[in-house]
């Protein structure tokens, strides 16, 4: 990773990268101004100013203990130490598990506007898919450590269909060989990979009102069927 | 946005060939263990509040200070001097006794706790190594409870002192024998080799003990103490030895023989209340294998629990 070992070499990798597991990990015997004393101390990165700027924001008191802060302010304290270090890749990993949708909001939001420029990768890992999708440039789902799809928003975009097929058409539509197909409020929807060559745009418009899928939706579409194609292919080898 | 953010998109960031901007080994391990202190807060607490209620016990005590001193008059030079540093001795063992049991409880806690309530990824997230981690963690029992509890014995025992002088003063009696007699540089000195002793030689105490506390997932205590005191039994009912646990019980109190003259010139066993400068013995101390071997072994647990902690996950 950036040319270093991860194990071995993890103290001089942490001077380039930033890293979130969850917003649980804060030990919560810290005091505020304790754990900005300490990131200053130990960070060659650092900038204490940027920490203060960001908390100034929040109604965060220096003299709390973490235990003593909501779920939601432990994130932005979280949020404004690692912001405040000059780092090449920040890594989030489900960072906001727990918080509620107005947090998570918030947390992307400063996330983009204070933190993100040219120079910085930032890579989120999370199940709460629908927050990210307009932040995103690329996309990756992981299924058991098996990466199952690898592509940029644009790819995305252009790539899968959502269409909501008027009822008489829905026998139509499943001759194009949708990768999947659910049923709301009595009507289907179904999603087409237009990578595949089954169908086209116009074609797909003609059935039904077309749009450009959510991740999540792409998600059960993906990963809901996993289980069973590994099971036919389990099939295939045992015939 | 922000005058932040403005000065941050104007300072140009060059991501390939960033200055190498490294914090000082010193300074790396001066903040580490800074945190170590504020997340154990009893590792002062502890030594200070037992020196506070030693204190109040000898504020007490002076009442009958001024009787027992005209009793001490009447002795013999020799145990007159031992009855004069008896509360000073006892203030020395108490507070030895305290930072050892500080010292056993944090060790044991020290890489566990930090795994049982998940904050090992925020620690691992900074340019720490494990190795800085792990040297700051056992400087606590092995450099920091000794010399603080070096500190405190010498301002309290300055103080009982004090008030020793000013109350035979007052009352008229024993001032001059308590002047003359009580060598309390002396007691010093020897307090601060005595200190130095156990630390080298409870050494590879403190790397197991943080050796298991990064390993066990569960009840570290038991881990600890356990294992030893069962291969002792077992050598005992099989092989009707016991080497094994001779070696547990030099570890734990082989350093006074080693270290200090237990008896005097004329044979006498030496008062633990007094131990008199003459009565160490520093070139033996250093030339006895076991503390080398100790030394090594210590070494050798504590490169396994940085080896460990790589490794370590939240529990």
């Amino acid at each position: 990773m950036l040319g270093r070992d991860p194990w071995s070499e993890r103290d001089q990798l942490m001077r380039d990268v930033c890293f979130i597991a969850d917003v649980a990990v804060l030990p919560r015997w810290m005091r505020v101004s304790q754990a900005l004393d300490y990131v200053a101390g130990v960070h060659p990165r650092f900038d204490r100013a940027k920490a203060e700027g960001f908390l100034a924001k929040t109604s965060i008191r220096r003299e709390s203990k973490v235990r003593e802060l909501s779920k939601g302010m432990v994130t932005q304290l979280h949020l404004a130490l690692v912001m405040a270090i000059d780092a090449r890749l920040l890594v989030l990993d489900e960072p906001t598990l727990g918080l509620d949708i107005l947090y998570r909001k918030q947390f992307y939001d400063s996330l983009l506007n204070d933190y993100f420029d040219r120079n910085r990768t930032i890579v989120v890992t999370t199940h709460q898919v629908e927050d990210v999708q307009h932040v995103l440039t690329d996309l990756m789902f992981i299924n058991r450590g098996r990466i199952v799809l690898d592509c940029s928003m644009e790819e995305f975009e252009s790539r899968y269909l959502e269409v909501t097929v008027h009822p008489e058409r829905v026998a139509v539509a499943r001759t194009l060989k949708p990768i999947h197909e659910r049923q709301v409020l009595g009507r289907s929807i179904l999603l087409f990979d237009l990578k595949l060559d089954h169908a086209d745009r116009q074609q797909l418009a003609a059935l039904g009102d077309v749009r450009t899928p959510s991740i999540s939706d792409l998600f059960v579409a993906v990963m809901g069927d996993k289980s069973g194609h590994q099971a036919g292919a389990a099939q295939g080898v045992a015939r | 946005m922000n005058t932040q953010s403005n000065a941050m998109h104007e300072s140009p960031l060059d991501s390939q060939g960033i200055a190498p901007a490294v914090v000082s080994a010193t300074r790396l391990m001066y903040w580490s263990v800074r945190r170590e202190l504020w997340e154990n807060r009893s590792i002062y607490v502890a030594p200070l509040a037992v020196a506070a209620v030693y204190m109040l016990g000898f504020l007490i005590s002076l009442i009958w200070l001024p009787h027992s001193m005209r009793e001490v008059a009447a002795h013999h030079p020799a145990p007159q001097l031992v009855e004069l540093a008896m509360p000073y001795g006892h203030a020395t063992w108490l507070l030895l006794v305290t930072a050892l049991l500080v010292g056993i409880f944090y060790s044991l806690d020290a890489l566990h706790g930090e795994r049982r309530d998940r904050s090992i990824l925020f620690w691992k997230s900074l340019p720490v190594s494990d190795l800085t981690t792990i040297l700051s963690k056992v400087s606590i029992p092995f450099v920091v409870l000794p010399l603080l509890v070096f500190a405190i014995t010498v301002i309290l025992q300055l103080f009982m002192w004090l008030l020793n002088m000013a109350v035979l003063l007052v009352s008229g009696t024993g001032a001059a024998t308590l002047w003359a007699q009580l060598p309390l540089f002396q007691m010093e000195l020897v307090l601060l080799y005595g200190l130095t002793v156990i630390a080298l030689w409870y050494a590879p105490i403190y790397g197991w003990l943080l050796l298991v506390s990064g390993w066990a997932r569960r009840a570290p205590f038991l881990w600890a103490v356990l294992p030893p005191l069962a291969i002792a039994a077992v050598e005992r009912i099989a092989f009707h030895t016991s080497y094994f646990g001779s070696l547990l019980q030099d570890r734990l109190i082989g350093f006074a023989a080693r270290a200090f003259d237990l008896k005097d010139k004329g044979g006498v066993p030496v008062d633990p209340h007094f131990i008199p400068l003459a009565q160490v013995a520093p070139g033996r101390f250093l030339s006895s294998p076991g503390l080398w071997i100790g030394l090594l072994v210590a070494a050798a647990l504590l490169a396994a629990a940085v080896r460990l902690r790589r490794y370590r996950e939240p529990i």
